[in-house]
């Protein structure tokens, strides 16, 4: 039997750039820590989180793609390379970034160790 | 990619709880039951059985407080209403106002029809119309009912409940938010996050604490309000105990309070009165005569166990020398958890 933690879901607060294609992404500083490991484990280079709308058309087809973290403001500011999936950020709507499925091409190890559906951990 | 909503609620066995696999379920089943609940938590907005003359052959018209779902649901309505004569046509009119200002009130209809009634003389008519959106801004409802052509009517009640339909895209003003599994169903690879174990219980709470419980009622005919308690000096004059059911809550409830009433002349301060009786301690809350709906809570202290847990509520009200004091509604609202 092994045990994990359950994945992330970070509200989006705000954000630069626009809707559709995103400078900067804030994020609650309780995840700081979390997208630095994430990041160191890629050796700074850049790590995926997928994005979605909690209550609406939830898909593993919107992503985000990070090159950057750190405490700005006392929020957690990722730095967003890339942007795929056609999709527009909205807070009214609660834009959440979560981690990508595991078949998702770029998801790391550390974001792996994480719950994801049939990963061989169990509920407990 | 669906917001399933499922017709009965379903509940994971002890087995399926224990150390299962990481996979879609039994999250996906849980977070199916909170759309369950968006869909068909049904409590009654308004239940009131009539205060009116007996033998009606005139129009009757009764206000209703009412704190509706910030959701802007559908609801439906059963009148209950029977007539000496058989077949008779009563159109029955339901109306709502965000602001309740007596005579000068601006009502919007919600629908009005003429129901056929009972074929039996005497006989019981139901009448249910579904689906009537109540905005999330009324404050109270206002049944009216037309007189028979020929015999008479008695009102009996009128339930008011909630039927929405099921459950669509997007974060609901009440803080519900449904749920759609296109993303756990993704190639059983999805990342299990917190937000949709938290969504379980968030869902669950705000659908429970927006959806109102009518646990105490009464409404009189504005047209001519039998009881004027005009003959009993200036106390207080109460009418009897109605016994609220609260199974396996306690020790204490917190009733919002939605009172109506007006006076002839005179000042209309703290003549309508609510209360808790036959425990000790129990608190009184008063309210202004002023022909406005006037809010206010009650925390009651319940009696009983179990299933049988219950609070003895007495509605009162006292006139001004020489004034006349006339109670139009009083309506008590339960919220699960307060």
């Amino acid at each position: 039997m092994r045990a994990s933690s359950l994945s992330p879901a970070a509200l989006i607060s705000s954000y630069t750039g626009t809707a559709a294609n995103p400078a900067t992404i804030d994020i609650p500083l309780s995840y700081l820590k979390h997208m630095e490991a994430t990041l160191a484990e890629e050796g700074g280079g850049t790590f995926w989180l997928a994005h979605y709308q909690p209550g609406q058309v939830e898909t593993a087809t919107q992503f985000h793609e990070v090159s950057a973290v750190a405490e700005v403001g006392g929020k957690c500011r990722l730095t967003i390379d890339g942007t795929s999936g056609g999709h527009s950020l909205d807070t009214t709507k609660q834009s959440t970034l979560t981690l990508p499925p595991t078949d998702y091409g770029d998801v790391t190890d550390y974001q792996t160790s994480f719950s994801h559906v049939d990963d061989g951990t169990t509920w407990g | 990619m669906a917001i399933t909503t499922p017709s009965d609620i379903i509940i994971s066995s002890a087995s399926q709880l224990w150390l299962p696999s990481m996979a879609q379920e039994p999250l996906k089943t849980a977070l199916e039951n909170a759309n369950y609940l968006m869909r068909w938590h049904q409590p009654p907005l308004a239940s009131v059985c009539f205060t009116a003359e007996n033998a009606l052959t005139r129009s009757s018209i009764y206000i209703v407080p009412v704190m509706p779902s910030a959701d802007a649901l559908r609801y439906s309505l059963e009148h209950r209403l029977v007539c000496t004569n058989a077949s008779q046509s009563v159109t029955v009119t339901v109306d709502e106002t965000a602001t309740y200002a007596g005579a000068g009130t601006s009502w919007s209809n919600i629908y009005s029809q003429a129901v056929t009634t009972s074929s039996t003389a005497g006989g019981l008519t139901t009448h249910t119309k579904s689906n009537q959106p109540i905005a999330a801004t009324t404050t109270a409802l206002r049944v009216t009912y037309t007189a028979p052509a020929a015999g008479s009517r008695n009102d009996h009640h009128v339930l008011v409940y909630p039927s929405p339909s099921a459950p669509s895209a997007g974060i609901q003003p009440s803080g519900a938010v449904p749920f759609d599994d296109g993303l756990i169903t993704h190639g059983d690879e999805a990342a299990i996050h917190t937000e949709w174990i938290n969504r379980c219980k968030t869902t669950a709470v705000a659908i429970l604490t927006d959806r109102k419980q009518n646990a105490l009622s009464f409404c009189q005919d504005e047209t001519n309000q039998l009881h004027q308690w005009n003959s009993k000096g200036t106390d207080f004059y109460p009418l009897p105990p109605g016994r609220v059911w609260f199974p396996n809550q306690g020790p204490t409830v917190t009733l919002d309070l939605r009172v109506l009433g007006k006076v002839d002349g005179g000042a209309n301060t703290d003549l309508l009165r609510v209360r808790q009786v036959g425990v000790p301690g129990a608190k009184t809350v008063t309210f202004n005569a002023d022909e406005t709906i006037k809010s206010g809570t009650l925390e009651v202290k319940l009696q009983g166990s179990g299933l049988m847990t219950y609070a003895d509520l007495e509605l009162a009200v006292k006139r001004t020398t020489g004034n006349k004091t006339r109670l139009m509604s009083a309506m008590a609202f339960w919220t699960p958890g307060d």
